[in-house]
Protein backbone atom coordinates (compact mmCIF):
# COMPACT_ATOMS: atom_id res chain seq x y z
CA UNK A 1 0.00 0.00 0.00
CA UNK A 2 2.87 2.32 0.87
CA UNK A 3 4.45 1.68 -2.52
CA UNK A 4 1.18 2.37 -4.33
CA UNK A 5 0.88 5.58 -2.32
CA UNK A 6 4.41 6.54 -3.39
CA UNK A 7 3.55 5.88 -7.04
CA UNK A 8 0.41 8.02 -6.81
CA UNK A 9 2.43 10.77 -5.11
CA UNK A 10 5.12 10.46 -7.81
CA UNK A 11 2.55 10.78 -10.60
CA UNK A 12 0.84 13.74 -8.92
CA UNK A 13 4.12 15.59 -8.33
CA UNK A 14 5.19 14.86 -11.93
CA UNK A 15 2.00 16.52 -13.14
CA UNK A 16 2.46 19.45 -10.75
CA UNK A 17 6.09 19.88 -11.70
CA UNK A 18 5.68 19.54 -15.47
CA UNK A 19 4.69 23.06 -16.40
CA UNK A 20 7.31 25.79 -16.21
CA UNK A 21 8.44 28.77 -18.21
CA UNK A 22 9.58 26.76 -21.25
CA UNK A 23 6.46 24.66 -21.67
CA UNK A 24 4.11 27.60 -21.03
CA UNK A 25 5.85 29.88 -23.54
CA UNK A 26 6.37 27.36 -26.36
CA UNK A 27 2.89 25.84 -26.01
CA UNK A 28 1.15 29.21 -25.92
CA UNK A 29 3.19 30.50 -28.87
CA UNK A 30 2.25 27.35 -30.77
CA UNK A 31 -1.45 27.85 -30.02
CA UNK A 32 -1.47 31.58 -30.79
CA UNK A 33 0.44 31.15 -34.08
CA UNK A 34 -0.87 27.83 -35.43
CA UNK A 35 -4.03 26.96 -33.51
CA UNK A 36 -4.27 23.32 -32.46
CA UNK A 37 -1.97 22.19 -35.27
CA UNK A 38 1.05 21.60 -32.99
CA UNK A 39 -0.62 19.41 -30.36
CA UNK A 40 1.27 16.47 -31.83
CA UNK A 41 4.60 18.12 -30.97
CA UNK A 42 3.63 18.25 -27.27
CA UNK A 43 2.60 14.57 -27.36
CA UNK A 44 5.83 13.58 -29.15
CA UNK A 45 7.99 15.59 -26.75
CA UNK A 46 6.26 13.97 -23.76
CA UNK A 47 6.79 10.50 -25.22
CA UNK A 48 10.52 11.21 -25.74
CA UNK A 49 10.82 12.59 -22.23
CA UNK A 50 8.98 9.63 -20.67
CA UNK A 51 11.38 7.19 -22.37
CA UNK A 52 14.45 9.08 -21.15
CA UNK A 53 13.06 9.62 -17.63
CA UNK A 54 12.23 5.91 -17.30
CA UNK A 55 15.76 4.97 -18.38
CA UNK A 56 17.48 7.43 -16.06
CA UNK A 57 15.29 6.23 -13.16
CA UNK A 58 16.05 2.58 -13.98
CA UNK A 59 19.77 3.25 -14.10
CA UNK A 60 19.67 5.17 -10.81
CA UNK A 61 17.68 2.43 -9.08
CA UNK A 62 20.01 -0.34 -10.28
CA UNK A 63 23.39 1.37 -10.04
CA UNK A 64 22.85 4.11 -7.47
CA UNK A 65 24.21 6.61 -10.00
CA UNK A 66 22.62 9.57 -11.73
CA UNK A 67 23.27 10.28 -15.40
CA UNK A 68 26.26 12.57 -14.83
CA UNK A 69 27.94 10.12 -12.40
CA UNK A 70 27.38 7.25 -14.85
CA UNK A 71 28.86 9.31 -17.70
CA UNK A 72 31.93 10.07 -15.56
CA UNK A 73 32.44 6.39 -14.69
CA UNK A 74 31.76 5.03 -18.18
CA UNK A 75 33.16 7.66 -20.57
CA UNK A 76 35.82 9.50 -18.56
CA UNK A 77 36.59 13.11 -17.85
CA UNK A 78 36.47 14.61 -21.36
CA UNK A 79 32.90 13.56 -22.11
CA UNK A 80 31.94 14.40 -18.53
CA UNK A 81 33.27 17.96 -18.80
CA UNK A 82 31.52 18.52 -22.14
CA UNK A 83 28.16 17.48 -20.73
CA UNK A 84 28.76 19.21 -17.39
CA UNK A 85 29.62 22.60 -18.91
CA UNK A 86 26.76 22.43 -21.42
CA UNK A 87 24.24 21.43 -18.76
CA UNK A 88 25.42 24.12 -16.37
CA UNK A 89 25.06 26.82 -19.04
CA UNK A 90 21.53 25.64 -19.83
CA UNK A 91 20.69 25.36 -16.12
CA UNK A 92 21.87 28.93 -15.53
CA UNK A 93 19.84 30.28 -18.46
CA UNK A 94 16.76 28.31 -17.44
CA UNK A 95 17.06 29.26 -13.77
CA UNK A 96 17.32 32.93 -14.81
CA UNK A 97 14.26 32.57 -17.05
CA UNK A 98 12.30 30.78 -14.30
CA UNK A 99 13.14 33.46 -11.71
CA UNK A 100 12.14 36.08 -14.28
CA UNK A 101 8.88 34.22 -14.98
CA UNK A 102 8.04 34.08 -11.26
CA UNK A 103 8.86 37.78 -10.93
CA UNK A 104 6.63 38.63 -13.90
CA UNK A 105 3.80 36.75 -12.18
CA UNK A 106 4.11 39.22 -9.28
CA UNK A 107 4.26 42.10 -11.78
CA UNK A 108 0.97 40.92 -13.31
CA UNK A 109 -0.62 41.06 -9.87
CA UNK A 110 0.91 44.25 -8.52
CA UNK A 111 2.14 46.27 -11.51
CA UNK A 112 5.54 46.69 -9.78
CA UNK A 113 8.56 46.20 -12.12
CA UNK A 114 9.64 42.55 -12.21
CA UNK A 115 13.27 43.20 -11.25
CA UNK A 116 12.07 44.27 -7.77
CA UNK A 117 10.62 40.81 -7.19
CA UNK A 118 13.70 38.79 -8.14
CA UNK A 119 15.50 39.26 -4.80
CA UNK A 120 12.60 38.14 -2.56
CA UNK A 121 11.99 35.15 -4.85
CA UNK A 122 15.69 34.20 -4.67
CA UNK A 123 15.56 34.51 -0.88
CA UNK A 124 12.52 32.21 -0.71
CA UNK A 125 14.27 29.71 -3.00
CA UNK A 126 17.42 29.85 -0.84
CA UNK A 127 15.41 29.16 2.33
CA UNK A 128 13.77 26.16 0.68
CA UNK A 129 17.08 24.85 -0.66
CA UNK A 130 18.89 25.26 2.66
CA UNK A 131 16.15 24.10 5.01
CA UNK A 132 14.08 21.69 2.91
CA UNK A 133 14.58 17.98 2.40
CA UNK A 134 14.29 16.37 -1.04
CA UNK A 135 10.72 15.33 -0.18
CA UNK A 136 9.77 18.90 0.65
CA UNK A 137 11.26 20.22 -2.59
CA UNK A 138 9.91 17.48 -4.85
CA UNK A 139 6.58 16.61 -3.26
CA UNK A 140 5.78 19.97 -1.69
CA UNK A 141 6.40 21.96 -4.85
CA UNK A 142 4.76 19.26 -6.98
CA UNK A 143 1.56 19.36 -4.90
CA UNK A 144 1.38 23.15 -4.97
CA UNK A 145 2.15 22.91 -8.68
CA UNK A 146 -1.18 21.20 -9.25
CA UNK A 147 -2.54 24.73 -9.59
CA UNK A 148 -1.20 24.54 -13.16
CA UNK A 149 -4.15 22.23 -13.86
CA UNK A 150 -5.99 25.52 -14.29
CA UNK A 151 -4.77 25.37 -17.92
CA UNK A 152 -6.71 22.13 -18.39
CA UNK A 153 -9.74 23.63 -16.65
CA UNK A 154 -9.62 26.67 -18.94
CA UNK A 155 -9.30 24.45 -22.03
CA UNK A 156 -12.22 22.33 -20.77
CA UNK A 157 -14.39 25.43 -20.32
CA UNK A 158 -13.55 26.60 -23.84
CA UNK A 159 -14.50 23.20 -25.27
CA UNK A 160 -12.29 22.79 -28.32
CA UNK A 161 -14.16 19.69 -29.53
CA UNK A 162 -12.86 16.15 -29.87
CA UNK A 163 -12.44 16.25 -33.66
CA UNK A 164 -10.27 19.36 -33.55
CA UNK A 165 -8.12 17.86 -30.79
CA UNK A 166 -7.70 14.58 -32.67
CA UNK A 167 -6.75 16.47 -35.85
CA UNK A 168 -4.12 18.42 -33.90
CA UNK A 169 -2.54 15.21 -32.64
CA UNK A 170 -1.77 14.16 -36.22
CA UNK A 171 1.25 15.97 -37.72
CA UNK A 172 0.26 18.20 -40.63
CA UNK A 173 1.83 20.95 -42.73
CA UNK A 174 1.12 24.57 -41.77
CA UNK A 175 -0.74 26.92 -44.11
CA UNK A 176 1.77 29.72 -43.42
CA UNK A 177 5.36 30.29 -42.23
CA UNK A 178 6.70 26.69 -42.21
CA UNK A 179 10.04 27.76 -40.73
CA UNK A 180 8.35 29.21 -37.65
CA UNK A 181 6.11 26.14 -37.42
CA UNK A 182 9.17 23.86 -37.48
CA UNK A 183 11.04 26.02 -34.97
CA UNK A 184 8.16 26.00 -32.49
CA UNK A 185 7.79 22.21 -32.93
CA UNK A 186 11.51 21.69 -32.21
CA UNK A 187 11.27 24.25 -29.39
CA UNK A 188 8.46 22.28 -27.72
CA UNK A 189 10.69 19.19 -27.74
CA UNK A 190 13.59 21.24 -26.31
CA UNK A 191 11.41 22.79 -23.61
CA UNK A 192 9.99 19.42 -22.55
CA UNK A 193 13.10 17.25 -22.75
CA UNK A 194 15.26 19.42 -20.50
CA UNK A 195 18.45 17.63 -19.43
CA UNK A 196 18.06 18.99 -15.89
CA UNK A 197 14.91 16.89 -15.46
CA UNK A 198 16.80 13.67 -16.27
CA UNK A 199 19.57 14.28 -13.76
CA UNK A 200 17.15 15.67 -11.15
CA UNK A 201 14.86 12.64 -11.45
CA UNK A 202 17.77 10.17 -11.21
CA UNK A 203 19.31 12.06 -8.28
CA UNK A 204 15.93 11.90 -6.55
CA UNK A 205 15.86 8.15 -7.09
CA UNK A 206 19.28 7.90 -5.42
CA UNK A 207 18.17 10.22 -2.58
CA UNK A 208 15.11 8.03 -1.96
CA UNK A 209 17.23 4.87 -2.19
CA UNK A 210 15.33 3.19 -5.01
CA UNK A 211 16.23 -0.43 -5.73
CA UNK A 212 15.31 -3.15 -8.21
CA UNK A 213 11.89 -3.45 -6.53
CA UNK A 214 11.06 0.12 -7.54
CA UNK A 215 11.42 -0.42 -11.29
CA UNK A 216 7.68 -0.89 -11.87
CA UNK A 217 6.83 2.26 -9.94
CA UNK A 218 9.54 4.10 -11.90
CA UNK A 219 7.91 3.04 -15.15
CA UNK A 220 4.42 4.07 -14.04
CA UNK A 221 5.64 7.39 -12.65
CA UNK A 222 7.59 8.17 -15.83
CA UNK A 223 4.87 7.39 -18.35
CA UNK A 224 1.75 8.42 -16.38
CA UNK A 225 3.33 11.47 -14.72
CA UNK A 226 4.82 12.85 -17.93
CA UNK A 227 1.72 11.85 -19.91
CA UNK A 228 -0.67 13.73 -17.62
CA UNK A 229 1.84 16.58 -17.35
CA UNK A 230 1.75 16.91 -21.12
CA UNK A 231 -2.03 17.32 -20.89
CA UNK A 232 -1.38 20.51 -18.88
CA UNK A 233 0.91 21.81 -21.64
CA UNK A 234 -1.73 20.90 -24.19
CA UNK A 235 -4.23 22.85 -22.11
CA UNK A 236 -2.03 25.96 -22.41
CA UNK A 237 -1.81 25.43 -26.17
CA UNK A 238 -5.58 25.00 -26.52
CA UNK A 239 -6.33 28.15 -24.48
CA UNK A 240 -3.96 30.23 -26.63
CA UNK A 241 -5.43 28.72 -29.80
CA UNK A 242 -9.03 29.44 -28.84
CA UNK A 243 -8.62 32.81 -27.12
CA UNK A 244 -5.55 34.60 -28.51
CA UNK A 245 -5.45 33.37 -32.11
CA UNK A 246 -8.96 34.59 -33.09
CA UNK A 247 -8.06 38.03 -31.69
CA UNK A 248 -4.78 38.17 -33.66
CA UNK A 249 -2.70 38.26 -30.46
CA UNK A 250 0.70 36.53 -30.56
CA UNK A 251 2.60 35.55 -27.44
CA UNK A 252 5.58 37.91 -27.38
CA UNK A 253 5.24 38.57 -23.65
CA UNK A 254 3.71 36.97 -20.56
CA UNK A 255 1.33 39.92 -20.26
CA UNK A 256 -0.21 38.82 -23.57
CA UNK A 257 -0.26 35.19 -22.45
CA UNK A 258 -2.04 36.16 -19.22
CA UNK A 259 -4.86 37.80 -21.17
CA UNK A 260 -5.83 34.35 -22.50
CA UNK A 261 -7.50 33.58 -19.13
CA UNK A 262 -9.60 36.78 -19.02
CA UNK A 263 -12.39 35.71 -21.41
CA UNK A 264 -12.51 32.31 -19.67
CA UNK A 265 -12.41 33.25 -15.97
CA UNK A 266 -13.30 36.95 -16.06
CA UNK A 267 -11.97 38.93 -13.08
CA UNK A 268 -10.14 35.92 -11.65
CA UNK A 269 -8.38 35.24 -14.97
CA UNK A 270 -5.15 37.18 -14.47
CA UNK A 271 -4.94 36.03 -10.85
CA UNK A 272 -5.21 32.36 -11.85
CA UNK A 273 -2.69 32.74 -14.67
CA UNK A 274 -0.24 34.57 -12.41
CA UNK A 275 -0.61 31.94 -9.69
CA UNK A 276 0.08 29.11 -12.16
CA UNK A 277 3.04 30.99 -13.65
CA UNK A 278 4.45 31.83 -10.22
CA UNK A 279 4.17 28.33 -8.79
CA UNK A 280 5.40 26.61 -11.98
CA UNK A 281 8.39 28.93 -12.40
CA UNK A 282 9.34 29.05 -8.73
CA UNK A 283 9.23 25.26 -8.45
CA UNK A 284 11.33 24.84 -11.57
CA UNK A 285 13.85 27.47 -10.40
CA UNK A 286 14.36 25.58 -7.12
CA UNK A 287 14.68 22.21 -8.89
CA UNK A 288 17.12 23.56 -11.50
CA UNK A 289 19.29 25.15 -8.80
CA UNK A 290 19.26 21.95 -6.76
CA UNK A 291 20.17 20.03 -9.90
CA UNK A 292 23.15 22.34 -10.49
CA UNK A 293 24.39 21.35 -7.03
CA UNK A 294 23.88 17.68 -7.92
CA UNK A 295 25.81 18.15 -11.17
CA UNK A 296 28.86 19.67 -9.50
CA UNK A 297 28.88 17.21 -6.61
CA UNK A 298 28.33 14.09 -8.71
CA UNK A 299 30.87 15.15 -11.33
CA UNK A 300 33.63 15.87 -8.80
CA UNK A 301 32.75 13.16 -6.29
CA UNK A 302 31.69 15.48 -3.43
CA UNK A 303 29.25 14.49 -0.70
CA UNK A 304 25.74 15.44 -1.79
CA UNK A 305 22.10 15.05 -0.90
CA UNK A 306 19.20 17.33 -0.03
CA UNK A 307 18.30 14.92 2.78
CA UNK A 308 21.69 15.33 4.46
CA UNK A 309 22.70 18.07 6.85
CA UNK A 310 24.04 21.04 4.90
CA UNK A 311 27.19 21.07 7.09
CA UNK A 312 28.03 17.58 5.77
CA UNK A 313 27.54 18.63 2.15
CA UNK A 314 29.22 22.03 2.23
CA UNK A 315 30.55 22.08 -1.36
CA UNK A 316 27.27 20.79 -2.79
CA UNK A 317 25.37 23.47 -0.86
CA UNK A 318 27.84 26.18 -1.88
CA UNK A 319 27.59 25.17 -5.56
CA UNK A 320 23.79 25.38 -5.69
CA UNK A 321 23.81 28.64 -3.73
CA UNK A 322 26.31 30.16 -6.17
CA UNK A 323 24.19 29.11 -9.15
CA UNK A 324 21.09 30.64 -7.49
CA UNK A 325 22.95 33.90 -6.86
CA UNK A 326 24.29 33.97 -10.44
CA UNK A 327 20.81 33.32 -11.87
CA UNK A 328 19.33 35.98 -9.59
CA UNK A 329 21.92 38.55 -10.71
CA UNK A 330 21.23 37.74 -14.39
CA UNK A 331 17.47 38.06 -13.77
CA UNK A 332 17.90 41.45 -12.03
CA UNK A 333 19.82 42.68 -15.09
CA UNK A 334 16.45 42.63 -16.87
CA UNK A 335 16.89 39.97 -19.55
CA UNK A 336 13.50 39.27 -21.13
CA UNK A 337 12.54 35.87 -19.61
CA UNK A 338 10.58 34.86 -22.72
CA UNK A 339 13.50 35.47 -25.08
CA UNK A 340 15.92 33.86 -22.64
CA UNK A 341 13.70 30.80 -22.53
CA UNK A 342 13.80 30.48 -26.32
CA UNK A 343 17.62 30.73 -26.26
CA UNK A 344 17.79 28.06 -23.54
CA UNK A 345 15.37 25.85 -25.48
CA UNK A 346 17.54 26.19 -28.61
CA UNK A 347 20.67 25.28 -26.64
CA UNK A 348 18.87 22.29 -25.11
CA UNK A 349 18.09 21.00 -28.59
CA UNK A 350 21.72 21.47 -29.65
CA UNK A 351 22.86 19.53 -26.57
CA UNK A 352 20.26 16.79 -26.95
CA UNK A 353 22.38 14.32 -28.98
CA UNK A 354 25.15 14.58 -26.38
CA UNK A 355 22.64 13.70 -23.66
CA UNK A 356 20.82 10.95 -25.55
CA UNK A 357 23.82 9.14 -27.05
CA UNK A 358 25.32 8.00 -23.70
CA UNK A 359 21.98 6.33 -22.85
CA UNK A 360 22.45 4.00 -25.81
CA UNK A 361 25.66 2.70 -24.24
CA UNK A 362 24.75 2.96 -20.55
CA UNK A 363 21.40 1.19 -20.91
CA UNK A 364 23.18 -1.85 -22.38
CA UNK A 365 26.02 -1.96 -19.86
CA UNK A 366 25.52 -4.54 -17.08
CA UNK A 367 27.45 -2.38 -14.61
CA UNK A 368 24.69 0.24 -14.76
CA UNK A 369 21.49 -1.69 -15.46
CA UNK A 370 22.37 -5.21 -14.22
CA UNK A 371 19.82 -7.65 -15.66
CA UNK A 372 17.51 -4.95 -17.00
CA UNK A 373 19.13 -3.67 -20.20
CA UNK A 374 17.06 -2.06 -22.93
CA UNK A 375 15.40 -4.59 -25.22
CA UNK A 376 15.30 -4.38 -29.03
CA UNK A 377 12.39 -1.91 -28.92
CA UNK A 378 14.11 0.29 -26.34
CA UNK A 379 17.34 0.29 -28.31
CA UNK A 380 15.54 1.00 -31.58
CA UNK A 381 13.70 3.92 -29.95
CA UNK A 382 16.96 5.27 -28.52
CA UNK A 383 18.75 4.95 -31.87
CA UNK A 384 15.89 6.72 -33.66
CA UNK A 385 15.87 9.38 -30.96
CA UNK A 386 19.63 9.90 -31.29
CA UNK A 387 19.31 10.42 -35.05
CA UNK A 388 16.30 12.71 -34.62
CA UNK A 389 18.15 14.66 -31.90
CA UNK A 390 21.17 15.09 -34.20
CA UNK A 391 18.97 16.38 -37.04
CA UNK A 392 17.13 18.76 -34.68
CA UNK A 393 20.46 20.01 -33.31
CA UNK A 394 21.61 20.76 -36.87
CA UNK A 395 18.47 22.64 -37.88
CA UNK A 396 17.48 24.49 -34.71
CA UNK A 397 19.68 27.59 -35.19
CA UNK A 398 18.81 28.13 -38.88
CA UNK A 399 15.16 27.58 -37.98
CA UNK A 400 15.39 30.09 -35.14
CA UNK A 401 16.75 32.65 -37.64
CA UNK A 402 14.33 31.76 -40.45
CA UNK A 403 11.42 31.49 -38.01
CA UNK A 404 11.96 35.00 -36.71
CA UNK B 1 30.95 10.00 -48.10
CA UNK B 2 27.84 9.45 -50.22
CA UNK B 3 25.68 9.24 -47.09
CA UNK B 4 27.15 12.48 -45.71
CA UNK B 5 26.52 14.20 -49.04
CA UNK B 6 22.95 12.91 -49.13
CA UNK B 7 22.30 14.16 -45.58
CA UNK B 8 23.71 17.63 -46.40
CA UNK B 9 21.67 17.81 -49.62
CA UNK B 10 18.50 16.73 -47.79
CA UNK B 11 18.97 19.26 -44.99
CA UNK B 12 19.67 22.08 -47.45
CA UNK B 13 16.66 21.09 -49.54
CA UNK B 14 14.57 21.21 -46.38
CA UNK B 15 15.79 24.70 -45.54
CA UNK B 16 15.19 25.86 -49.10
CA UNK B 17 11.66 24.51 -48.99
CA UNK B 18 11.06 26.13 -45.60
CA UNK B 19 12.59 29.42 -46.70
CA UNK B 20 10.40 29.57 -49.83
CA UNK B 21 7.20 29.75 -47.77
CA UNK B 22 8.72 31.72 -44.92
CA UNK B 23 7.35 35.12 -44.03
CA UNK B 24 9.59 38.06 -44.86
CA UNK B 25 10.87 40.39 -42.17
CA UNK B 26 8.28 43.01 -43.16
CA UNK B 27 5.46 40.44 -42.98
CA UNK B 28 6.59 39.49 -39.50
CA UNK B 29 6.79 43.09 -38.33
CA UNK B 30 3.32 43.75 -39.76
CA UNK B 31 1.97 40.76 -37.84
CA UNK B 32 3.80 41.86 -34.69
CA UNK B 33 2.35 45.38 -34.89
CA UNK B 34 -1.15 43.99 -35.44
CA UNK B 35 -0.63 41.70 -32.44
CA UNK B 36 0.42 44.64 -30.24
CA UNK B 37 -2.57 46.67 -31.45
CA UNK B 38 -4.94 43.75 -30.77
CA UNK B 39 -3.46 43.28 -27.29
CA UNK B 40 -3.81 46.97 -26.50
CA UNK B 41 -7.44 47.06 -27.58
CA UNK B 42 -8.29 43.82 -25.77
CA UNK B 43 -6.68 45.03 -22.50
CA UNK B 44 -8.38 48.45 -22.76
CA UNK B 45 -11.78 46.80 -23.34
CA UNK B 46 -11.24 44.37 -20.45
CA UNK B 47 -10.25 47.26 -18.15
CA UNK B 48 -13.34 49.25 -19.16
CA UNK B 49 -15.50 46.15 -18.44
CA UNK B 50 -13.84 45.76 -15.04
CA UNK B 51 -12.44 42.33 -15.96
CA UNK B 52 -8.79 43.20 -15.29
CA UNK B 53 -7.19 45.18 -12.51
CA UNK B 54 -5.44 48.52 -13.03
CA UNK B 55 -1.99 47.07 -12.11
CA UNK B 56 -2.36 44.36 -14.77
CA UNK B 57 -3.67 46.81 -17.38
CA UNK B 58 -0.73 49.14 -16.74
CA UNK B 59 1.79 46.27 -16.87
CA UNK B 60 0.28 44.94 -20.11
CA UNK B 61 0.19 48.39 -21.73
CA UNK B 62 3.78 49.16 -20.68
CA UNK B 63 4.92 45.88 -22.22
CA UNK B 64 2.87 46.60 -25.36
CA UNK B 65 4.61 50.00 -25.58
CA UNK B 66 8.02 48.26 -25.35
CA UNK B 67 7.02 45.78 -28.06
CA UNK B 68 5.89 48.62 -30.34
CA UNK B 69 9.23 50.35 -29.77
CA UNK B 70 11.06 47.06 -30.48
CA UNK B 71 9.21 46.79 -33.81
CA UNK B 72 10.14 50.37 -34.65
CA UNK B 73 13.81 49.76 -33.76
CA UNK B 74 14.08 46.67 -35.94
CA UNK B 75 12.45 48.49 -38.86
CA UNK B 76 14.64 51.58 -38.59
CA UNK B 77 17.79 49.47 -38.31
CA UNK B 78 17.57 48.63 -42.02
CA UNK B 79 19.51 50.87 -44.45
CA UNK B 80 16.67 50.37 -46.97
CA UNK B 81 14.33 52.41 -44.80
CA UNK B 82 14.07 55.48 -47.07
CA UNK B 83 13.78 53.48 -50.27
CA UNK B 84 10.97 51.22 -49.09
CA UNK B 85 7.56 52.92 -48.74
CA UNK B 86 6.00 49.89 -47.00
CA UNK B 87 8.73 49.93 -44.38
CA UNK B 88 8.30 53.68 -43.88
CA UNK B 89 4.55 53.22 -43.47
CA UNK B 90 5.12 50.50 -40.89
CA UNK B 91 7.50 52.74 -38.95
CA UNK B 92 4.78 55.44 -38.91
CA UNK B 93 2.28 52.88 -37.65
CA UNK B 94 4.65 51.81 -34.87
CA UNK B 95 5.22 55.39 -33.76
CA UNK B 96 1.51 56.21 -33.79
CA UNK B 97 0.65 53.03 -31.92
CA UNK B 98 3.34 53.68 -29.31
CA UNK B 99 1.95 57.20 -28.73
CA UNK B 100 -1.57 55.81 -28.44
CA UNK B 101 -0.45 53.16 -25.93
CA UNK B 102 1.34 55.81 -23.86
CA UNK B 103 -1.88 57.86 -23.72
CA UNK B 104 -3.92 54.78 -22.81
CA UNK B 105 -1.42 53.88 -20.10
CA UNK B 106 -1.61 57.37 -18.59
CA UNK B 107 -5.42 57.33 -18.73
CA UNK B 108 -5.51 53.92 -17.04
CA UNK B 109 -3.21 55.14 -14.26
CA UNK B 110 -5.49 58.11 -13.57
CA UNK B 111 -8.67 56.02 -13.87
CA UNK B 112 -9.94 58.14 -16.78
CA UNK B 113 -12.60 55.82 -18.22
CA UNK B 114 -13.94 58.41 -20.70
CA UNK B 115 -10.44 59.09 -21.99
CA UNK B 116 -9.79 55.39 -22.55
CA UNK B 117 -13.11 54.88 -24.30
CA UNK B 118 -12.32 57.83 -26.61
CA UNK B 119 -8.79 56.61 -27.39
CA UNK B 120 -10.16 53.12 -27.93
CA UNK B 121 -12.68 54.44 -30.49
CA UNK B 122 -10.00 56.48 -32.28
CA UNK B 123 -7.66 53.49 -32.59
CA UNK B 124 -10.50 51.27 -33.73
CA UNK B 125 -11.47 53.76 -36.44
CA UNK B 126 -7.84 54.07 -37.55
CA UNK B 127 -7.39 50.32 -37.73
CA UNK B 128 -10.54 49.86 -39.83
CA UNK B 129 -9.57 52.66 -42.22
Amino acid sequence: VKKIGNVVLGVITSIGGFVEVGSISTSMQAGADFGLQLLWAVALAAFIMAILIEMSGRMAALSGRSLIAAVRDRFGVHVLLTILVAELVIDLLLATAELGGAAIAWRLLTGVAFSWWVLPICAAAAVLLWAGTFGVVENGLGMVGLITLVFVWAAWKLGPGGDALRAGLIPSLPDHDPARYAFIAVGIVGATASPYLLNFYASGAVEEKWSEGDLWSNRITAFLGIGFGAVVSMGALVVAALVLRPRGIHVDSYEQAAFSFVPVFGRRGVLLFAAALLVGCFGAAVEITLNAGYLFAQAFGWAWGANKHRRDTARFTAAMTLVLVAAGLCAVCGFDPLRLTLVAVGLTVILMPVVVLPFLVLMNDGRFVKHHPSGPIGNALLAALTIAAAVMALVVVPLEILGG
Amino acid sequence: MAVKLAVIVLINAGFLAAACGTATDLDRQTTAIESVRATTMAVADAWLDGEVSTPYARAALERAYELAQDCRSSLTRSPLRAADPRRAALIDQCERLARQIALLSAATASGDRDGIARLRRQESARASS
